[in-house]
């Protein structure tokens, strides 16, 4: 076990009718932020939910905090409990209220602060302008403000890893302003702290993102520290005379009226001396299209 | 002060229609015996497991459904399962003891009514197999919706008709009982009362893997 | 602190060039310790990578040391090194006004005469 990573997965395979998720090796960095990206039905949600341990009927072995393996998940409270989740749909029973989810939270979870949970609500103005309100039902709730009560949920207990599965999709810009935030205050809280979540926005991300995992239908086609990612890729942008030159170097491209852009490996820039181009610093954003298009069956 | 899993999981509501529940069946089951006869309590005892597969949705949101093999928020914890299951058997309990007395009200006012004492043992006799009857049909039910029905409305015929198939069987059984029914009254509360709990055991193991594992489903990637 | 998210200089250069600025004017002392890495990330707002990037560039250049479980401590600037530093800025600085100075197409010697201009008027 890497003493740098919070989670630690090998061979997990998991196949459905006509899909498999199949990674090879994961690894968590600890201490860090990494967002999960990729395509609507890369396997994400099914990832995140084998980590947590919602799902168990795959192949595979996991690793926890450098000591518990996935077979003591239900057995040793202390896994679950260091682990702090936060879904898409139906997390909450629709039925329940705020109330019942307080004291539900209360009965399963060790460390569970009610009085941390009614802050977080009134902080992120869950009830709007009214104070709290133990009889509003979940159902009622829109989906922003179901994902701002999720947050305020895993932030009232004390956790060492939190897995998020989508939380910026729902939230209005603010909102995410606020998640981002939210996610550095965690990480700058303790020792070893980390958060894993999983994420369409990743410009509204990429400031709080530190290391990035990139999956395609199934399997991981590229993770490192964002820093390392934007040295192994180089956004290169050219004349239109120079298209047909370039097209065999460049990782991804897409061409205009008036001239070219894609993305570079680092290590294949030398191949384009000589030409007209210009260089900058990909974003993550800019990264992940990349390889989200290199390996994607959209057409 | 931390509640009791079963009153942190139901509502209010909830708890106050099963009670409503019983009372309303005792005050139909016997205009329906006076009325129309043994008929009416087939039709009753027919439509009881509605009644509660429809409450369940209320306050488990459909325990039985595909929709609750995503109570992720459960799943994320250790003590979760435990917590559910505890609830649900309470909740189990409280609709058999509910099933018991609505019964057992309708029976009573029969002998005020009619001051029928042999009715009374036939029927307690009845009642007592229709428990685990009723009990089945349940677990049959919900076995069948998880695997395929995925709505309240499906979810209802398929238990509309296990009951109606498990009335037959309570109505042919009652005819063969023997004409001393008093001699078999006490055999028959034993070996009833130990399918009764083991069908409670089969429910909570079926509802257990109904939470814990995902029977199929690309949608959730 | 400023640091820009548009102007094309990439944010752990920014970071590092503020501090190396800040060290060798002396605001830290010797053996004093920059903020953490996940402070300073949660202050600017940006992710705990990019800091860290930024201390390790700092590092690299001798300016501070990484002292495990406590953070980036300043090393002693010894005289040489300062100096150093301080004439490679001279020389960068130079530089572009010799550029500056080709494609305003001034000569050698009117560039020159503007340097002793500018010397005169910095003594005053």
């Amino acid at each position: 076990m890497d003493q740098n990573s919070v989670i630690e997965a090998k061979n997990i395979i998991k196949k459905y009718k006509n899909f498999t998720l199949d990674v090879p090796e994961f690894k968590l960095p600890k201490g860090f932020a990494t967002a999960l990206i990729g395509e609507n039905g890369a396997g994400k949600t099914t990832l995140l939910n084998i980590l947590t341990g919602i799902r168990s009927d795959y192949q595979g072995t996991i690793n926890y905090f450098g000591k518990y393996s996935e077979k003591e998940l239900d057995n040793t409270p202390d896994v679950k409990e260091r682990i702090g989740y936060t879904g898409t749909d139906n997390y909450y029973l629709p039925s329940w209220t705020v109330g019942q989810i307080a004291d539900i939270s209360s009965i399963i979870f060790d460390k569970f602060d009610s009085s941390k949970f009614k802050k977080y609500c009134d902080d992120l103005a869950i009830f709007g302008s009214a104070s709290f309100d133990r009889s509003k039902k979940v159902s009622a709730l829109s989906d922003g403000t179901k994902t701002k009560l999720m947050l305020a949920g895993v932030l009232s207990r004390e956790t060492d890893l939190l897995i998020m599965d989508e939380p910026a999709s729902p939230l209005d810009p603010l909102m995410r302003d606020k998640l981002c935030e939210l996610i550095r205050d965690y990480i700058n809280s303790g020792e070893n702290k980390s958060v894993f979540f999983s994420t369409h926005n990743i410009s509204d991300m990429e400031n709080v993102t530190d290391y990035a995992i990139i999956m395609e239908h199934g399997m991981i086609v590229e993770q490192g520290f964002v820093e390392d990612l934007k040295e192994k890729y180089i956004v290169v942008k050219g004349e239109r005379d120079d298209v047909e030159k370039v097209r065999p170097v460049l990782y991804t491209m897409s061409q205009s009226n008036y001239g070219f852009e894609g993305i570079c490996l680092a290590e294949n820039l030398d191949k384009l001396a000589g030409l007209d181009i210009v260089t900058e610093t990909p974003s993550l954003f800019k990264i992940s299209v990349a390889v989200m298009k290199k390996n994607s069956l959209i057409k | 002060m931390k509640k009791s899993p079963y009153l942190a999981f139901t509502s209010l509501m909830y708890r106050i229609i099963q009670i409503l529940i019983v009372l309303i069946s005792v005050v139909l089951g016997f205009l329906a015996d006076v009325y129309i006869g043994n008929a009416g309590i087939v039709m009753l005892a027919a439509g009881l497991p509605l009644i509660l597969v429809f409450t369940d949705y209320f306050a488990f949101s459909g325990t039985s459904t595909k929709k609750t093999k995503s109570m992720q928020f459960i799943k994320s914890s250790c003590k979760g399962f435990d917590f559910f299951r505890s609830a649900l058997k309470t909740d189990l309990l409280l609709k058999h003891i509910c099933l018991l007395f609505s019964f057992l009200g309708i029976y009573l006012a029969e002998i005020i009514y009619f001051n029928d004492g042999d009715g009374f043992a036939a029927s307690i006799l009845l009642l007592l197999i229709y428990l685990p009857i009723s009990q089945l049909t349940m677990n049959i039910t919900l076995i069948i919706s998880r695997r395929i029905a995925l709505t309240l409305a499906v979810q209802i015929s398929v238990c509309y008709i296990c009951s109606m198939i498990s009335t037959v069987l309570l109505l042919t059984y009652s005819f063969l009982l023997p004409e001393n029914l008093r001699d078999y009254t006490v055999p028959s509360i034993i070996s009833f009362a130990v399918i009764e709990i083991l069908s409670i055991i089969t429910a909570v193991i079926l509802y257990k893997d109904c939470v814990k594992g995902y029977v199929s489903g690309f949608s959730d990637t | 602190m400023k640091i820009s998210q548009t102007n094309g200089i990439p944010i752990y250069k920014q970071i590092a060039d503020a501090f190396r600025t800040d060290i060798l004017a002396g605001k830290y002392k010797q053996g004093e310790y920059l903020p953490s890495i996940r402070e300073l990330a949660r202050d600017l707002r940006i992710s705990v990578i990019t800091t860290m990037k930024a201390y390790e560039q700092l590092e690299a250049e001798g300016l501070v040391t990484a002292s495990q479980g406590k953070g980036f401590y300043v090393n002693a600037q010894d005289s040489e090194m300062l100096k150093e530093q301080h004439l490679r800025k001279v020389e960068d600085s130079l530089t572009s006004a010799i550029e500056a100075a080709k494609i305003a197409g001034m000569s050698d010697e009117e560039l020159i005469e503007m340097l002793r201009t500018l010397l005169t008027m910095s003594i005053l």
